[in-house]
């Protein structure tokens, strides 16, 4: 059968990539049937979208297009597809005791003259060893800006078990654990955590980078599902 | 003193049909494939005409209208952003989908960020909620799956598919 749109050459993958990561993830997902060059483009690892309300550029990456220290040794991390996700995959921790996980944004992508906050995007299930677990968020805008902040990253921090450590070591982590920033719940059912807001003036590119470690206790940690790193404007919704 | 010449301020661009389109440097910095002649020893701006045999003249034309619109809609305050949006609106209504296919070609080709982003948009608006039937036509492309292929992901992401219309 002849298509009268059959006469143009076929877009490149990176630019249905482009378009498929502006749509949702339910069509996303459905139109990985129309082609297998569609499938492809569908596991692009960097999700765009505009603010409803301002048109500034929101980012997200993906938690493939992170770098997990030992994200792809199977009895470590598990990549595995969830209905929730606007990604192809995400990573779930299996157990670690070395927690490493850096994003980079450049800050071309994103608009100008416009104040950015970043957030780690996750979930936790069956999770252990967060209860009693000081993550270092930190942020390096090149040159600019460097912070970082310990934070809590389970909410229901009690219902962990403790087998790992000394009952004197627990009260002592507890205590340092007191009163340190938590997630919140998103819309879409994720937990999100501020890692740090900064000003984009879009005057030149800078490399944003973003890290989420908890390598100084260093004991056994699992139930952590990352769905990636996101960039948005400090009021977006 | 001498008075040195005033130098050419523009770079000439050569589609592939019509005559050679003049756009100021700061136009033809967001191409990035322009910018890579540029930076090229060898180019010289009075003399050098660009050649762009992948690029018609009325692509390129909307691609330095849409430029120049929003590089002097820029920083400016928000009562800019309703005519922003409505020469957005009005420059996607003068395009069939086959001159927007086209224009997302160019705009790949020349590398223009910001046009690019635009346009993706525009289509991921057109294709929103529509069959895997619709898309393929949208973008002419034919379903290169093997039955077992097709079976394999329908299977996998089963979630996806609830309530979606077979084709």
């Amino acid at each position: 059968m002849e298509e009268k749109s059959m006469k143009f050459d076929p877009l490149p993958e990176g630019c249905i990539a482009l378009i498929l990561s502006r749509t949702t993830p339910i069509d996303t997902c459905n139109l990985s049937l129309v082609s297998t060059e569609f499938y492809s483009a569908s596991k692009s690892d960097v999700s765009f979208q505009l603010d409803k309300k301002s048109g500034k550029k929101c980012y997200m990456l993906g938690a493939r297009a992170l770098s997990i220290a030992w994200g792809d040794t199977h009895c470590y991390w598990e990549w595995t597809n969830m209905p929730d996700s606007r990604f192809f995959e995400v990573a779930k921790l299996k157990i670690v005791c070395w927690l490493e996980i850096r994003g980079v944004l450049n800050t071309n992508a994103l608009s100008p003259n416009t104040h950015y906050v970043a957030y780690f995007v996750f979930k936790m299930i069956n999770s252990y060893g967060f209860n009693i677990c000081l993550v270092e968020l930190s942020i390096d805008i090149f040159g600019d800006q460097i912070s970082n902040k310990n934070v809590c990253l389970n909410l229901n921090a009690e219902e962990e078990p403790d087998y790992d450590f000394e009952e004197e070591e627990i009260m002592d982590l507890r205590e340092r654990m007191q009163g340190l920033q938590l997630p919140n719940v998103r819309s879409d059912g994720w937990l999100e955590i501020e890692i740090e807001n900064f000003f984009n003036s879009g005057l030149e590119d800078k490399e944003v980078l973003m890290s989420v470690m908890e390598i100084k206790i260093g004991h056994s940690k699992k139930g952590l599902i990352i769905e990636g790193i996101e960039v948005r404007p400090k009021d977006a919704n | 003193m001498a008075k040195t010449p005033e130098p050419k301020r523009t770079i000439s661009l050569k589609p592939c049909d019509g005559d050679v389109i003049e756009v100021s440097p700061m136009i033809a910095k967001q191409m990035q494939t322009i910018q890579s002649f540029i930076e090229d020893d060898s180019f010289i701006a009075t003399t050098t005409i660009i050649p762009l045999p992948n690029v018609t003249a009325f692509q390129l034309s909307k691609i330095i209208d849409y430029l120049n619109y929003h590089s002097n809609s820029k920083a400016v305050a928000d009562n800019v952003k309703e005519s922003t949006k409505k020469f957005d609106e009005e420059f996607l209504k003068e395009l069939e989908h086959d001159k927007l296919k086209e224009l997302l070609h160019a705009a790949n080709y020349l590398n223009v960020k910001e046009v690019l982003d635009f346009l993706c948009q525009a289509v991921a608006d057109l294709i929103q909620d529509k069959s895997v039937k619709f898309v393929r036509k949208f973008f002419g492309v034919v379903n290169d799956y093997s039955v077992e292929e097709e079976e394999d992901i329908r299977r996998t992401h089963a979630w996806a598919f609830e309530g979606v219309e077979e084709d």
